[in-house]
Formats: C-alpha cells, structure tokens, sequence
C-alpha cells in the first residue's frame, strides 16, 4: 500500500465516520445490551428468586449476601409449601367426608347391602321383567297375582329338582 | 407457583388414604376391598368409610350380609350401581309382605337354570317399562319411570 493508497482509506474511514452515524451508534446500542444483560445475570445472581430456585433455575446465594436468604429458600420455603400441601389435603378430605352427596351414597350402600334381598337380585334383568310380567298382567289380583307367580316359580324349581 | 406447587401436591395426596393408613377397625371391616382399594378414586374410598362407620350399628347378620357383597358390589360398573340402587329405592317402598313376596320370588327364581329363567319372562320381555324397579307397585308401574326420577336423590358419579 502506497502513501496515496493508505491517505484514501484513512479520508474513507473519516468521511464514513462523518457521513454514517448509525455505525457508532449500533455500536454503542450493542455495547449498551451486553451491559445491561451482565447486570440482569448478575442481579440474579445477586437476588435469587425463591420461587425460581424451587424450579432449579435459582443459583445459591454467596456466603457474602448471607445465610438467612439461603435458608428461606432451601428450608422455610419448602416446608411452607408442603404445610400447605397438607392442609389442603386435611380440608379436601374432610370436605369430602362431610360431603352430604357422599355420606347419602353411603347410607344407601350400606342399606343396599345389608338388606336381604341379595344384589344379585337387583342387578338381574331377567328377573326385574318376570316381575314386571307378572304384576302387569295381573294388576288387579296384587297380592294374590304375586302368589301365582311365585306358584309359578316354584313348580319350576320343583320340575327342575 | 407456589399455588401450583401446593395443588400438585393435593392431586398427589388425594388418592389417600391408601390401604395402609386406613385404621384398624376400618380395615377389619373394608377386608373384601383390600386388594382394590389402593386403586379406588378418593370419592368412592369416602363412600366406603361411609358404610364403614355405619358398620357397627347393624345387627351380625347384616353385617354379614354386607360383608359378603362387598366386592361384588364394588366390582359392579358405575351404571349397574346406580341401577341397582333405584331398584332398592323401589323395594323399600313396599309394604312388608310384598318385600318378603319378592324375596320368596328370588330365592326360587335364583335356582333355576337360565332356560327356565328365560322361560318365566315370556314372549316380550324388552317390552315392558325399563324405568319400573324390582319393587315397584302394578298401579305404579305406568308412572314409576317419573316417580323414579322424582325419588331419586343419586348422583351423576357413582362412587
């Protein structure tokens, strides 16, 4: 490179630096955002949110920011949280023991099961349309109707014996 | 989060109480369900201790009789419960002899051999009115799918 050649460049550079502001300026704007994203990262390093370091996102407080803030976030928290845990789940199973849905469920289970007639018998379908056969087709003799149709069972039983 | 936190760990904790936490008397008279309870939703195990804390009013044979349907009853689809609790709802408004007609009627009728069985019923069994229950009155019978459902106090779940 001559005198004349490195005289051009140098009149480039100035005259571009004259000319075109935004170069300085992008710079500086960079310059600016690695700033400002050191001093996030160092405030977070500086100001552990608890929450976050819960998550494992949060980083151990340096003993010179002291231990107090360690041991709300390692221990006070934690067992706060799973205290409330807890208790939630003491009050939803209490809610749900007092439920009145629940409880009548219950009642009815429990009188359903101790009853005599057996489950089978509610659940049969077969046996729920004989009845119903035998009290539509004698709904005027009720009870006696009922009779028959046990007569009728009966010998049934007795043919199969 | 931390209210996230805290209803995770509620959604943890609802399948409890597992078998093992039960109390003593709980499980002496929740035995038949030992084996499924671990695995039943939290409402269902409310129900159960429900009839658990019931249990020691009923007489022996009652007790027994509970006891030995347990399992059955616990085996049943959430449909075939709510079924078979309108037909007790039915059952319990008869009068005494009737309830004692029908348990006659069932005790012959449940040894029979399913021909026989078929056979009772007749031509058109799918005919008659799906809503009537097992106990259910002749008069009542045109009515007993409105006065089922005015009666009925159970819920959409079933435990």
């Amino acid at each position: 490179m001559n005198d004349d050649q490195f005289g051009n460049s140098i009149r480039k550079i100035l005259d571009q630096s004259l000319d075109d502001k935004a170069i300085p300026t992008r710079q500086l704007r960079a310059a600016r955002e690695r700033a400002l994203a050191a001093f996030d990262a160092a405030q977070v390093v500086a100001e552990p949110v608890p929450l976050a370091a819960l998550a494992g996102m949060g980083r151990r407080p340096s003993p010179a920011q002291g231990g107090s803030r360690g041991v709300l976030v390692r221990v006070i928290l934690p067992a706060a949280i799973v205290l409330a845990a807890i208790l939630g789940w003491q009050q939803w199973q209490s809610a749900l023991h007092n439920d009145p849905e629940i409880q009548g469920l219950g009642r009815i289970d429990a009188e359903l099961l101790k009853s005599d007639l057996p489950v089978d018998a509610l659940i049969d379908p077969d046996f729920k349309a004989y009845l119903q056969k035998v009290r539509t087709t004698a709904p005027a003799e009720g009870t006696a109707g009922a009779s028959e149709s046990a007569g009728a069972i009966e010998a049934a039983g007795r043919s199969e014996r | 989060m931390a209210v996230i936190l805290t209803a995770g760990a509620g959604r943890a904790l609802a399948a409890e109480p597992l078998w093992t936490r039960l109390g003593s008397q709980e499980k002496r008279i929740l035995a038949p369900l030992q084996e499924s309870w671990d695995a039943l939703e939290e409402r269902r195990k409310a129900k159960w201790r429900e009839v658990a804390r019931l249990y020691p009013s009923m007489k022996p044979e009652e007790q027994s009789r509970l006891k030995a349907q347990m399992r059955q009853w616990a085996a049943l689809t959430p449909e075939q419960r709510r079924a078979a609790r309108e037909e007790f709802r039915e059952h319990t408004r008869l009068d005494p002899d009737s309830k004692q007609d029908v348990l006659e009627k069932w005790k012959t009728y449940s040894t029979l051999p399913p021909e026989q069985r078929k056979a009772l019923i007749g031509s058109d069994p799918a005919a008659q009115p799906a809503s009537a229950g097992v106990g259910a009155s002749p008069d009542s019978v045109p009515d007993a799918g409105s006065a089922t459902s005015a009666g009925s106090s159970s819920p959409a779940t079933a435990p």
